[in-house]
């Protein structure tokens, strides 16, 4: 089911567009991770879907109706829980920050001080309740903003760099309480920049750039299995594509390879290089400096070369061609 | 120097005579000053978070306009609202020129762009994060600006203090509105004028420091009542 669908959405401060003619589904219990660089519309973007600030141009639907941005829309908003990037606390106790949302949705006093106390054990928070907000510290004040959001149990997460500010030992917390979110079915939308942890924990990427959304543009990334084999470990994709990989990891896993690492040949190499995938050519495009090569070899990837390699080996469209990477080119999260 | 020596001691035997002519003019100024400063008080704090928080073409056109009107002298507030209520003027009819009721107004005037301006710039910088975190939390639009002017209710304080201290100090709309009319609309600030005038410049100075008390007990009652909020 799609939760989110955002059609031709632009949004601009002054000239610049900020969003640019974004289009996106999101569906119903994914995770998704939000990545691209500083001021690429990460957090417009959020705030489009946090049902914030109504686009200057397109349409976003939520739950398959149009949204309508003048009606008051508290309760649509209210299936939705949006942790800020540096987040605001107010000016009140920890406890009633972290109340906060169950009180506007008018919860029973009982239950809110019990799924205020279960939360705040989570995170660690249980001795910083009775203090004032503002008077935490940068790490304390996100896992407050974070345990705000979550107490809330919303169908739908958005976070905005959640694990800014936090240690490893909180990182793992919000990483749990993700997988557990998942489990339960609920939809996740999280921006970030530590790409490790979004690949580890999400279902999609979406990669924005000057406002425009890629969805494919982290490539060559890829959910399977590692599995023991004779001596060495392989990722296992489907049934015909296998990688030999490197790690101590077994069982569920993600990889990426980076499109570089990959040399193209039109016949098999014999290499120091462990991976050799025999493929066809599906499309050759120029990108300016260099040539994005994708293949299809069971599954689809995406290889860079140079303007030189493309004229020598003679690519077309159609070509049976050969694959190769090492394994320590694979990143595994 | 002398002059202001004998002028402190002359004030504190003036408050501990328990004159009650001076008592009076201190009342009436207190309650003038409340009650108009009250008032702008509450036009002000809605007008500015409206400014703030509402977004429309002439929003910069008005704060210019409020902050020139911040800078307005005394004694044309009083023109203008004199030229309303006096006896041929528009407002002629109501008979409030040379009241209490006439200096409110003209304070009211004089209180209104400052707070206005100063709630303004206040909520200006803070209400995007502030709302969006609350709406972001589910509350309602009554409930998100609730919060809103929870969070912002100390710097909104400061915007009222110097409201008030605008219109305590002012002479030229009470002289003007007021007439400083005894037992009736003299001020501490028309007495001053009047004792100077009349070469009393020790009482001058006196109820000068008098007015400076009552502003600091004033000042320290709203900062108590500020700090026990904040500690409680």
């Amino acid at each position: 089911m799609i939760i989110y669908g955002l059609q031709q959405v632009k949004r601009f401060y002054t000239e610049k567009a900020v969003l640019d003619k974004v289009d996106l589904t999101i569906e119903k219990g994914k995770t998704y991770a939000l990545v691209g660089e500083n001021g690429t519309g990460k957090t417009t973007l959020l705030e489009t879907l946090a049902l914030l600030e109504a686009p200057q141009e397109g349409t976003v639907f939520f739950e398959s109706e149009k949204v309508d941005f003048e009606r008051d829309l508290t309760l649509l908003r209210q299936k939705i829980s949006f942790c800020m990037q540096r987040p605001v606390l107010f000016r009140l106790s920890v406890f009633d920050n972290i109340a906060y949302g169950l009180k506007v949705r008018g919860l029973k006093k009982e239950n809110i001080k019990e799924k205020v106390t279960s939360i705040s054990t989570v995170f660690g928070l249980s001795h910083l309740l009775a203090k004032k907000a503002l008077s935490l510290s940068g790490g304390e004040a996100q896992k407050v903003a974070l345990a705000r959001s979550f107490v809330l149990e919303t169908p739908i997460i958005l976070l905005d760099e959640p694990t800014a500010n936090l240690d490893e030992a909180s990182i793992r917390i919000l990483e749990d309480l993700l997988s557990e979110v998942k489990e339960k079915g609920r939809t996740v939308v999280l921006a970030t920049h530590q790409l490790d942890s979004a690949f580890r924990l999400a279902d999609a990427v979406i990669t924005l750039k000057d406002g425009q959304v890629f969805p494919h543009s982290y490539q060559n990334f890829f959910s399977g299995e590692i599995l023991q084999g004779e001596g060495l470990k392989t990722f296992r994709i489907n049934e015909d594509v296998l990688f030999i990989v490197l790690t101590d990891k077994l069982g569920k896993a993600k990889v990426s390879i980076d499109p570089k690492e990959i040399i193209i040949s039109k016949e098999p190499l014999r290499s120091s290089a462990r991976n050799c995938l025999r493929g066809r050519v599906l499309s050759i495009i120029d990108e300016g400096q260099k040539i994005k090569l994708t293949a299809h070899c069971g599954v689809r990837l995406v290889a860079q070369i140079t303007y030189d390699s493309l004229r020598e080996l003679g690519l077309n469209p159609g070509d049976e061609i050969f694959l190769t990477f090492k394994t320590s080119s694979i990143k595994i999260y | 120097m002398d002059d202001i020596g004998n002028s402190l001691r002359k004030a504190v035997d003036l408050i501990f005579s328990f004159d009650p002519d001076l008592y009076f003019i201190v009342w009436t100024s207190l309650r003038i000053v409340i009650a108009s400063t009250a008032l702008a008080t509450l036009a002000g704090i809605p007008l500015g978070l409206f400014l703030a928080l509402k977004n429309f073409r002439s929003k910069n056109l008005i704060a210019a306009i409020l902050n020139t009107l911040m800078a307005i002298p005394t004694v044309v507030v009083g023109l203008v609202v004199y030229s309303f209520l006096t006896r041929r003027g528009p407002l002629g009819f109501l008979g409030l020129i040379f009241t209490p009721a006439a200096i409110v107004i003209g304070q009211f005037f004089l209180a209104l762009p400052l707070i206005t301006a100063m709630v303004y710039s206040t909520a200006l910088g803070k209400e995007k994060k502030i709302l969006k975190t609350a709406y972001g939390l589910g509350a309602s639009p009554l409930n998100a600006l609730k919060t809103f002017i929870l969070e912002i209710k100390f710097p909104l304080l400061a915007a009222v203090m110097a409201g008030f201290g605008r219109v305590i100090g002012e002479v030229g709309v009470s002289m003007m509105l007021g007439g400083n009319i005894y037992r009736s609309t003299r001020t501490v600030t028309t007495a001053i004028a009047l004792e100077t005038s009349k070469g009393e410049f020790a009482l001058g100075l006196a109820l000068g420091f008098i007015l400076l008390i009552v502003a600091l007990s004033i000042n320290s009652l709203v900062s108590f009542i500020n700090y026990r909020i904040e500690k409680a």
